[in-house]
């Protein structure tokens, strides 16, 4: 499937064998105006080869804007954009870039008159591909998609979640290099949602860089990698979501043991990873933790080194969701 | 056979996918067996409806007094003193075939043209409209696809129902021609002047769409009534030799009209348009060139009008679909479809030359041009809103002029690159570009008075000249305070502009005619003076005149100082916000 990306991206393909550092997606200091409210203010994103970038923030917060920008569906009031190291203007037609780009708004929108195959047999005419590739390609994302068995459906009798694939595979069928997918999930049912993630994390393998904004912040944190948050047009955190469940989510350790208590609390206290402790119970001692996984992990390895008779090791830490509203919180407060 | 003829049509639409995917599109959801099929069957039954329409009108031996226009000859009979047709050795009626022919020709041509260029813009426009609504355009508009493939995709594709309605006609409407001795040249032409003109329509239609996304379903109804009008217009047979006239070059009706349908053995002649009249047109003319006296004439004529307004909508649409935020016309555009449009229209203002009775009679230049300050006038104002950029583009334009001039202080290359600003680009403010286009319309006024033979043509032109000065200057007026309602904080400024423009060009004058104010006498005429039709000019005395265009320029002045204050205000406060927001 990589493979298949560069074939189909020229430019991609230089890029990567001149220089792998340079981002899929490059933006800087990208500002929206309308009228007089900012929509978005001075935003800077880096999205590098595989890295899916999961933008979030309260509704009004801007994110569909950037997301049109770097699109090229909005012209930017300042700032640039940069797709696989080449500038782009939304203002000239560069079907080079163009090509290189593939968005699914909040409303995926179909054609009611076409049958699944047709519409994404336009779609894939519509980007250049030629016959015999185009096929091939067409049965390979309807298989990816799940909508093998529905192709020759129209549009309008597939389900909702059928109908949000069908425009994903719209998105995917010309092989972007850069995916920007605006709340895929919302008004979707659990299940609709599962194979949504499954999908996205197929083509997170394959190379493809996505940028996604969702209210479902699980979901997130089941496939990104980096974590962008928005309020008021400012993206006022970027991180690796590592980095960002180790600086903002509050994490916990519950530990117990068969054996002495003061024992397992002397062994926490000299451990750096660990800030507070509180007895629970006799014989379970709760920690605050600032650490990833890995140091947890260490932690616990290191308890057992230390022979004492771990009974429970829970470690526990703060969601998406939480860290989103503290954020939230902490900024009204401000 | 089905299924061979299924895989033969799928084979096809593959080429035309390889070619232009968004015709392949628009033929893919269209072209259905039950929409081929009703189509067709709607097609035949119009057709038999309009020869049965004329079968059974011819006259019988039963001396019904229907059809008989039809008779080879017509008797009367010696028992009841009726008209009826000469009959023949079989006992039938003899009948002028050709002249039954010619009205069944008649008739499918009307078909073919009105529905062709009325039913085609309101499906292409209903269909644009539901892209907009569903928000599938900006799909197309992000595709690499050139914009052109899609719009020559959408002009194909989205009426093929419709043209293939009509292209089963076809047949009955060329036999029906021969038949009625039609030359077949004449039917050629006819053919390439109504695809012509309906090229010019519906890239119209399409560019009307594209910039009225606001009316929504309202839209294709508007759009199909203003083609009916303009039709209708131009099939009537009246010339005034006004600008009005040029409305006879967008019916391609008018062509057939040249040829007169011979009876066999007879001398007598059937028009194409009999029973109404419609003789005005073969007067048309064009800068003193009698364009309508002849049928080559005619049709070159029609088909470059129609060849060069459709190019020309065919550059904005183009520009319209790529580019959305931008103004719907471009500055530099602007100033070649007003020189195009005002020699047009100046062309039918001098249709032919003025006579000595019309001279002797004490007519003016004003009174022969009347038609041609008005149609600028109308122009004009259009004009604006579609050159005037928004309050956004001129907010990002101003902010990056207070950058530029506080970068760099080289005062003379600021103002070289600020003239061209204002005259190219398309978000810096309107105000010059309508004052360019304004002059280009007074040239073209001076050509079509250099052009006009009149006796003693100075004080007319200078009176006409005048007038059209005063109500251009009055224009730019509106111009800039249409720009300056541009810059203020109302979300719909346009509804706003439309309204201010409307009170300025029509209220005033009424105003003036409620309050009294005399055309002819007393200083109220003066006030005329400041209107957009400054029609007490020949009884105002010139010290009132030098007053009225010092207040022209007061005025102007004025708004120009505001205007430029506030541009440049907002530019500096642009950029300060938006420093201040990043700083922060």
């Amino acid at each position: 499937m990589v493979s298949e990306i560069l074939q189909a991206n020229p430019m991609a393909q230089n890029r990567i064998a001149t220089d792998a550092a340079i981002p899929t997606l490059s933006v800087q200091g990208l500002t929206k105006r309308f009228q007089r409210k900012i929509a978005v203010n001075d935003v800077y994103i880096d999205l590098f080869p595989g890295e899916i970038y999961g933008l979030i923030g309260p509704n009004g917060a801007g994110k569909t804007t950037l997301m049109e920008m770097m699109v090229g569906a909005e012209m930017p009031t300042l700032g640039e954009i940069w797709i696989d190291g080449e500038p782009f203007r939304q203002d000239q037609n560069s079907p080079m870039i163009q090509r290189c780009i593939g968005f699914l708004p909040d409303d995926y929108p179909l054609y009611d008159d076409l049958t699944v195959w047709q519409y994404l047999d336009y779609f894939a005419r519509l980007y250049g591909m030629a016959s015999p590739q185009r096929r091939s390609r067409l049965y390979e994302i309807l298989e990816l998609v799940q909508l093998t068995s529905k192709r020759h459906s129209r549009t309008t009798e597939l389900s909702r979640g059928m109908k949000q694939r069908l425009g994903l595979a719209r998105t995917i069928i010309h092989q972007p290099s850069l995916l920007v997918l605006d709340e895929p999930v919302s008004g979707l049912d659990p299940v609709a949602r599962m194979e949504f993630r499954d999908i996205i994390k197929t083509l997170q393998k394959s190379g493809m860089t996505i940028l996604i904004s969702s209210h479902v912040l699980s979901d997130l944190a089941d496939f990104c990698t980096t974590i962008g948050i928005m309020e008021l047009g400012h993206l006022v955190e970027s991180a690796p979501l590592e980095e960002l469940y180790r600086r903002l989510s509050r994490q916990q350790i519950f530990i117990a043991t068969l054996g002495d208590r003061e024992a397992l609390a002397q062994a926490l206290a000299a451990h750096p990873c660990i800030k507070a402790q509180a007895v629970v119970s006799d014989q379970e001692i709760c920690v605050e933790f600032e650490g990833d996984e890995a140091e947890a992990g260490a932690l616990l390895r290191s308890l057992i080194a230390a022979n004492l008779p771990i009974r429970h090791f829970n470690h526990t830490r703060e969601d998406l969701e939480t860290i989103f509203l503290k954020h939230l919180d902490h900024k009204q407060v401000s | 056979m089905g299924v061979m003829f299924t895989k033969i049509a799928e084979s096809g639409l593959d080429r035309i996918g390889g070619w232009n995917p968004q015709l392949m599109r628009e033929w893919q959801g269209r072209l259905r067996w039950r929409n081929v099929l009703l189509t067709l069957l709607i097609s035949f039954a119009v057709q038999i409806l309009l020869v049965v329409q004329y079968l059974v009108k011819l006259p019988q031996n039963d001396y019904r007094s229907s059809g008989m226009q039809y008779c080879l000859e017509q008797i009367q009979t010696s028992e009841a003193k009726l008209m009826t047709c000469k009959l023949g050795a079989d006992g039938y009626p003899l009948i002028n075939w050709p002249f039954v022919w010619a009205d069944v020709f008649r008739d499918v041509s009307l078909v073919l043209v009105w529905v062709l260029l009325i039913g085609g813009m309101y499906l292409l426009v209903a269909d644009l409209s539901k892209e907009m609504r569903r928000g599938t355009l900006n799909f197309l508009r992000m595709s690499p696809q050139p914009s052109r493939q899609i719009l020559l995709g959408k002009l194909m594709g989205v009426p093929v129902l419709l043209y293939l309605g009509l292209a089963a006609m076809l047949p009955l409407h060329l036999s029906m021609g021969l038949m009625a001795t039609y030359p077949l040249m004449l039917l050629l032409a006819f053919y390439g002047l109504l695809g012509a003109i309906a090229f010019c329509f519906y890239t119209a239609a399409l560019w009307f769409g594209l910039l009225t996304p606001g009316l929504q379903g309202f839209q294709p109804w508007l759009i199909a009534g203003t083609g009916l009008g303009l039709l209708a217009v131009g099939f009537s047979g009246y010339r005034d030799g006004s600008s009005l006239d040029w409305a006879r070059l967008f019916e391609p009706i008018q062509l057939l009209s040249y040829w007169e349908v011979k009876g066999p053995g007879i001398q007598m002649t059937w028009p194409f348009h009999h029973g109404f009249d419609q003789q005005g047109f073969r007067y048309l003319g064009w800068f003193l060139q009698p364009i309508g006296a002849h049928s080559g004439t005619y049709l070159l004529f029609a088909l470059a009008n129609a060849l060069i307004l459709g190019a020309w909508f065919w550059v904005v649409l183009e520009r319209r679909l790529e580019t959305p935020g931008r103004t719907p016309l471009g500055k530099v555009q602007s100033y070649g479809l007003t020189l195009c449009l005002s020699l047009i229209v100046m062309g039918f203002n001098v249709q032919s030359a003025p006579t000595e009775v019309d001279q002797w009679k004490g007519q003016s230049f004003s009174d022969f041009l009347w038609s041609y300050p008005i149609s600028m006038l109308i122009c004009a104002i259009v004009l604006m809103f579609l050159l005037l950029p928004s309050q956004q583009a001129v907010l990002d334009w101003s902010r990056y002029r207070h950058q530029y001039t506080a970068a760099s202080n080289q005062s003379r290359q600021h103002r070289h690159r600020l003239l061209r600003d204002l005259l190219s680009h398309d978000a810096s403010p309107g105000g010059l570009a309508v004052a360019v286009n304004l002059g280009v319309m007074t040239g073209v006024l001076l050509l079509g008075i250099a052009v006009t033979p009149w006796y003693s043509p100075t004080a007319g032109a200078a009176e006409l000249l005048l007038r059209w000065g005063f109500c251009a200057a009055f224009l730019l007026s509106c111009a800039l305070v249409i720009q300056w309602i541009s810059l203020s904080n109302v979300i719909h400024w346009r509804w706003l502009a439309f309204g201010s423009v409307a009170t300025l060009v029509l209220g005033w004058p009424i105003v003036l005619s409620m309050l009294g104010a005399s055309l002819y006498d007393g200083p109220s005429r003066y006030l005329w003076l400041v209107t957009a039709f400054p029609q007490s000019l020949p009884h105002a005395a010139w010290s009132g005149i030098g007053l009225a265009i010092a207040a022209h320029l007061t005025i102007l002045t004025t708004l120009i100082t505001i205007l430029t204050r506030r541009v440049q205000g907002l530019g500096q406060s642009e950029w300060k916000a938006l420093t201040a927001a990043q700083g922060g």
